[in-house]
């Protein structure tokens, strides 16, 4: 299946791309194809929806991720 | 019968030494909820305009709200208030931990302190019951040995105490106020305010509850809450990471500020990031009452020059930031040093880091000298200069002493150009947050009664692309580019501040109750409803928010601000020199037509004074008036 990704920094312009992963894969197999570590995860959506670490993804889904670079 | 609260406010006045209680009726309750409301109420009734703030007239405000004491996760928080001796403007300052529920429990919705005693006093309040004790015994004690002595006193160790340092006690202008060593009402130099009346401490010790409207409800709100923040990514973040996992983040996308925010990326930042500090100093996590993200951390490291232990608080991201990159300091150990002497000794760490990066700046600049600072040298990474000046500062010792009354004071006192380097709104040091990445937070550092306060204002970041969808609630539909400067970013601030304003109202956790947390507006709503059996809506609370808001614009249009104290810091209208962000600047007038904007968004005149328009929509003309 495919998911698009949306990875956001600063600047309001993502890193865009589509990831191929086998069916009943999960938001966290999805992280780990990016080389993303949990740590530099602070907030996730699919489809303008909260996500979640273990959800399980859908063909077609788009990802939003964004760093925990809110206030402290 | 009240739901969610007591109906009873309590008086000290420690001039003559007398208390009292007030019982305000519903409709007030309703009208102000608490935190921030109930602080700007009682500042506008009861201190004159051009009041010193360290006089005794000044009031000193330890408000809840009526929904603290109901076991959700992040609704416990509470919040002092004052006149602030650091900007001479409107003062709150927020925190977590047990004071706020345990003064619930004790019978009272918030406490009002006037006057100033004699000779050095603490208040033990115990189930509806006040006593003005004597503190000579206490005075000169740090926090911990104040919290130990205390609870061996009232042979208690469930008792909540709220303490100054000596940092208060020598009216340092950033000192802050603690709660259990590890919670701390940081900003604004409420310590200072505290030490002036000659009250080291607030006991409470409480065993009743405020009634719950729907207490079936209430627990079916807070198991939905605990398990949704044990999957949700930002809170799960920061229950395994707690507030350090931010900073290597915000490094990489170029505004952690460094070097008195001449720079938005720290090239010893990965020293001061979360993995690193969970390898060398993390001991356990801990938290606040009733709350299940756990974010705080407590540190611990007994070998070496720099001794941790795990009961005084461990470093945050504002701390890392703070006596790290702002000082160019990438030794994490010191940092975390430095911050349990700023705990002990009652010293707000963000103003701290921000008054010994302006040193250090103005030592590389040739404007202070070993001559000023007693033959010590000031560069940038000695975590030894650091420390010393932690301490000379708490003592108010040497150049200790200039730099205790914050970067804007201290510079008038050492002129010779200084003023150049000192960064503040309004009197206050600025958060760690560099405005050049996150336009609305600058709106919002601008606009803050406070001064530069990164608490009460939406982060841009957190609402790019679909992140927006979390504000839909709100009416806001754009995507928010954190750089723009334009009338979204204008419309973004305006409504995410009463959003966020609501939670310094309710006394609400940002880490639960802001819009990207577990907790979402629909069931906010709901709780509200169920703790306090009102039939609230959003566009209420939202609407009470505004009026804080209001009520606090008020009090600083009589203190004698005016638009020309809403605006940025200098090096924020430059373009940033280094790093992913390089380049980027915020133009100044611009920014002024922004702030202008939101003026009219708000129903203010040219000079940012609410119209009449506004205050009668708000029911506050009779305040204006006062």
């Amino acid at each position: 299946m495919k998911i698009e990704v949306r990875h956001y920094g600063a600047g309001g312009r993502p890193v865009a791309q589509r990831v191929e992963l086998p069916a009943g894969s999960r938001m966290h197999d999805l992280l780990a194809r990016l080389g993303l570590p949990e740590a530099e995860v602070g907030f996730l959506l699919v489809n303008q929806g909260d996500g979640s670490f273990d959800r399980v993804l859908q063909d077609g889904d788009r990802v939003t991720i964004i760093p925990p670079i809110g206030g402290g | 019968m009240p739901y969610g609260y007591n109906g009873k406010i309590l008086h000290v006045d420690l001039t003559r030494g007398t208390t009292r209680v007030e019982e305000p009726e519903e409709k007030w309750y309703r009208t102000y909820m608490g935190g921030t409301g109930f602080v700007a109420w009682y500042l506008l009734e009861h201190l004159a305009p051009g009041t010193d703030p360290l006089a005794p007239e000044n009031p000193l405000i330890f408000a809840t709200s009526v929904v603290v004491g109901a076991p959700l996760s992040g609704f416990n928080r509470y919040v002092v208030g004052a006149k602030s001796p650091l900007t001479g403007a409107f003062a709150e300052t927020e925190a977590g931990g047990y004071f706020g529920p345990e003064l619930k429990f004790a019978g009272f919705d918030a406490l009002v302190v006037h006057g100033r005693a004699e000779r050095p006093v603490y208040l033990w309040i115990r189930d509806g019951n006040v006593e003005i004790r004597d503190a000579a015994g206490l005075w000169g004690l740090d926090n911990w040995q104040t919290l130990e002595r205390l609870q061996q006193e009232l042979g208690d160790s469930r008792v909540r105490v709220v303490s100054i340092g000596p940092a208060g006690e020598r009216q340092v202008l950033f000192a802050c106020l603690q709660n259990d060593l590890e919670h701390f009402n940081g900003r604004t130099g409420m310590g200072a305010v505290m030490g002036a009346k000659n009250l080291k401490a607030i006991a409470v010790r409480g065993t009743g509850k405020p009634a719950l409207a729907d207490p079936d409800k209430v627990k079916e709100i807070a198991r939905w809450h605990n398990e949704r923040i044990k999957s949700h990514p930002p809170n799960v973040g920061l229950t395994k990471f707690g507030t350090p996992g931010l900073l290597k983040s915000i490094n990489d996308a170029g505004f952690l500020p460094t070097r008195n925010f001449r720079e938005g990326w720290f090239e010893g930042a990965e020293a001061l990031s979360a993995p690193v500090y969970h390898e060398t100093i993390f001991h356990s996590n801990s938290t606040c009452w009733a709350c299940a993200v756990r974010c705080k951390r407590r540190v611990e490291r007994k070998e070496g020059k720099y001794p941790l232990d795990r009961r005084f608080g461990g470093a945050e991201y504002e701390s890392l930031a703070a006596l790290g990159s702002m000082l160019g300091n990438r030794d994490l150990v010191s940092v975390a040093y430095g911050n349990q002497l700023c705990n002990l000794y009652g010293l707000d760490v963000i103003s701290t880091g921000a008054v010994i990066a302006f040193a250090m700046e103005c030592f590389e600049q040739g404007i202070l000298t070993t001559a000023d600072t007693g033959g010590r040298e000031l560069r940038w990474g000695d975590a030894e200069a650091m420390i010393g000046l932690i301490q000379d500062i708490a003592a108010r010792r040497g150049l200790g002493d200039t730099l205790a009354l914050g970067v804007k004071r201290a510079a008038e006192r050492i002129g010779r150009g200084a003023e150049r380097f000192a960064f503040h709104i309004k009197g206050q040091e600025l958060a760690f947050h560099d405005g050049r990445g996150k336009t609305g937070m600058a709106l919002g550092f601008a606009l803050s009664p406070t001064g530069a306060d990164h608490i009460e204002t939406p982060h841009d970041v957190a609402f790019q692309g679909d992140g927006i969808a979390k504000l839909f609630p709100l009416g806001l539909f754009e995507p928010v580019d954190p750089l723009r400067t334009d009338e979204a970013k204008v419309r973004f601030f305006f409504l995410g501040q009463k959003a966020w304003g609501l939670n310094n109202v309710l006394a609400l956790c940002n880490f639960t109750s802001v819009p990207i947390h577990a907790m979402t507006f629909g069931r906010l709503v709901e709780a509200v409803a169920a703790i306090t059996g009102w039939d609230v809506s959003l566009y209420e609370l939202l609407k009470v928010a505004e009026r804080a808001n209001v009520m606090a614009r008020l009090f600083n249009n009589r203190e004698g601000f005016t638009a020309a104290d809403d605006t940025l810091i200098s090096r924020w209208f430059e373009e940033m020199p280094s790093g992913p962000l390089r380049g980027k600047r915020i133009d100044p007038a611009r920014f002024a037509e922004l702030v202008r904007l939101y003026y009219e968004m708000s129903g203010w005149d040219e000079q940012g004074r609410p119209t009449r328009g506004k205050l009668v929509e708000l029911g506050l003309e009779g305040l204006a008036r006062g």
